[in-house]
């Protein structure tokens, strides 16, 4: 009897210690902007926890100190563009992309009097104008390639003017000095709200599904402990079908997240959908991205950047979503949009 | 949730702890026998003082001994030879480069052969190096001493402007992570036990980017426009006010 006694006490013993055993941590540094605001779904509505992850979010005021940031493994992922882990994984970081977090979201703004001129479904209109822009900014890179797929010489037509932040665009906009200029979400919404200026494009327009702020990971960690990134991409494809199904507990959840207008944040993310918060890594779009930075001359030599894509974590992930759900239709469509964009 | 890092960025992304150094001049070391270096026009022309450093040179004969200088902790900033720069880091010294210094004037076309252009590089690049230590300069004031190295280079450019030999092209206030890394590569310098990313952990562009973007707030002045074209820097996404430094 005893022997049983002590048998029991044992295993309560274990189950106990199993049940308190701490969840693995991952640090994720992100920048404010809208469509991160997976992260956040997430974090409310206890999917982390629920994967079997403990997930803490840190945000920074730059790309730059965010990536030093994963650089000196004070974070394990990080949201930061696409650009500049392109950067750093050029210059010999070594990172991997595992993820993605905003599909589109660039829009060139110009004034009002300017929008009948620059108007139409043509890139031609570009032909000629000056276009104030954030050099390596996302919408630079992808505006560049999108003239570029419609056969357009940007060298040669258009004149680009760098300035150095999305307020500058919006400024150099506003008075005048540029015909029209790229920014990025809520940029444009703050500009035609606060400076009355206009939405001629967005770049989504002529460039489908292009890459904005990927997932990367640096690849030793990520390498040593696949499945808790797998359990932390398993709790983005969740937040994603809540992002598509839960509407206003969404905008509140970004909204009360990122301290950003409300108005604006419903108006970017469902009623003008102007970028997609999508967790799948677009492994072409990250390689097509690269091409344009390297069409642009930012970058003097290439470098294989696709060792630096792993696609086999989400595949996993979402198959693991899948097999729990598997008539869930939001779940197999994402199913078809990785099979065609990785 | 937290909202903002603010220990961890302060303390990464400062050099060091942020020692004052309201009460005691930069020490920056430079190579006496090279021709005037940015530090030397920035002393000149005022720059320092515009970005509210007071700052010694101190010369040094030999690039060796003030790179030993740099390490020893005898002066707080160099401005030395690329190459010399470079092989100290390979060799282990903990050292940064932030800015440029001098660069070569533009080799022939006919002539753009790689290694042509690298022994060019090597033979007349100048950087600008810090020693790596927890308790070194903080990085607004590397940022603002850039700031006037940059300056300075402006100033420069346009004292220049109508001399018939003009050496502008020799300057370059840019660190051009591209051009020392060619260097490092045509000299041998990284070795099998060295991890891809070593050269670049010891270039800090980011003081350089920061150094341009606050010169480009306070004027749109077309020679730093210039300089912005040619640099290549993480876009800034955010808005200004949330920024550390």
């Amino acid at each position: 009897m005893k022997r049983i006694i002590a048998l029991a006490l044992l295993l309560t013993f274990i189950s106990t210690s199993v049940m308190a055993a701490p969840l693995p941590k991952l640090r994720v540094g992100y920048v404010p902007e809208p469509a991160h605001g997976l992260y956040f779904v997430a974090k409310e509505k206890g999917y982390f926890k629920e994967e079997g992850v403990d997930v803490e979010l840190f945000q920074f005021g730059s790309a730059s100190e965010g990536m030093a940031a994963l650089k000196a493994e004070k974070l394990d992922i990080g949201t930061f563009g696409t650009t500049a882990p392109l950067l750093f994984i050029s210059k010999g970081s070594d990172f991997t992309f595992f993820g993605g977090m905003m599909i589109g979201g660039q829009a060139i703004i110009t004034r009002p009097e300017k929008l009948a001129e620059l108007s139409g479904k043509d890139l031609k209109v570009y032909k000629g104008k000056k276009i104030g822009l954030v050099k390596l900014s996302t919408g630079d890179v992808v505006f560049k390639g999108a003239l570029k797929k419609a056969g357009i010489d940007y060298k040669k037509d258009l004149t680009f003017v760098e300035l150095g932040s999305a307020a500058a665009v919006v400024e150099a906009v506003k008075k005048g000095s540029v015909d029209a200029g790229l920014v990025w979400p809520p940029h444009f919404s703050l500009a035609e709200k606060n400076s009355g200026l206009k939405v001629a494009h967005y770049i989504e327009e002529f460039y489908p599904k292009y890459t904005c702020c990927r997932i990367v990971a640096p690849t030793d960690k990520l390498n040593a402990d696949k499945k808790t990134y797998k359990k932390f991409l398993a709790a983005l494809i969740r937040a994603y079908k809540f992002y598509r199904t839960n509407q206003e507990e969404t905008v509140q959840i970004y909204t009360n997240s990122l301290k950003i207008d409300e108005d604006i944040v419903r108006n970017e993310t469902y009623t003008k959908k102007v970028a997609e918060s999508n967790p799948d890594p677009l492994r072409k779009g990250i390689l097509d991205f690269w091409q344009h930075i390297l069409d642009a001359g930012y970058i003097p030599q290439d470098y294989p950047v696709d060792k630096h894509i792993n696609t086999d974590i989400y595949k996993q992930a979402l198959d693991s979503v899948i097999k729990k759900n598997p008539k869930d239709k939001i779940y197999q469509e994402m199913l078809t949009f990785y099979k065609k964009n990785n | 949730m937290k909202a903002v890092i603010l220990l961890l960025t302060i303390m990464l992304f400062s050099v060091g702890n942020g020692t004052s150094y309201a009460d005691s001049p930069l020490r920056v070391g430079y190579l006496v026998q090279a021709k005037e270096d940015l530090s030397a026009i920035a002393d000149r022309t005022g720059t320092f003082s515009e970005e509210g450093l007071a700052v010694k040179r101190i010369g040094y004969r030999d690039a060796g001994k003030g790179i030993q200088a740099l390490q020893s902790g005898t002066i707080d900033i160099g401005i030395f030879p690329a190459r010399e720069s470079l092989r100290a880091i390979a060799s282990g010294k903990r050292l940064h480069i932030i800015a440029g210094g001098q660069a070569p004037r533009e080799v022939s076309p006919l002539n753009e052969l790689a290694e042509v252009i690298a022994d060019a590089d090597a033979g007349t690049s100048f950087v600008t190096v810090i020693r790596y230590q927890r308790n070194g300069l903080a990085k607004p004031l590397l940022v603002r001493f850039t700031a006037a190295l940059i300056s300075a280079y402006r100033n420069h450019r346009l004292a220049a402007v109508g001399q018939e030999h003009s050496s502008q092209q020799s300057y370059d206030p840019n660190p051009g992570y591209w051009r020392l890394e060619r260097i490092w590569r045509s000299s041998g310098l990284q070795k099998r036990s060295m991890k891809r990313d070593y050269l670049s952990r010891h270039v800090y562009e980011e003081i350089y980017c920061d150094a341009l973007d606050s010169l480009l707030d306070r004027s749109e002045d077309p020679i730093y426009k210039e300089l912005a074209a040619t640099a290549v820097c993480v876009p800034d996404c955010c808005p200004k006010d949330k920024k550390k430094s």
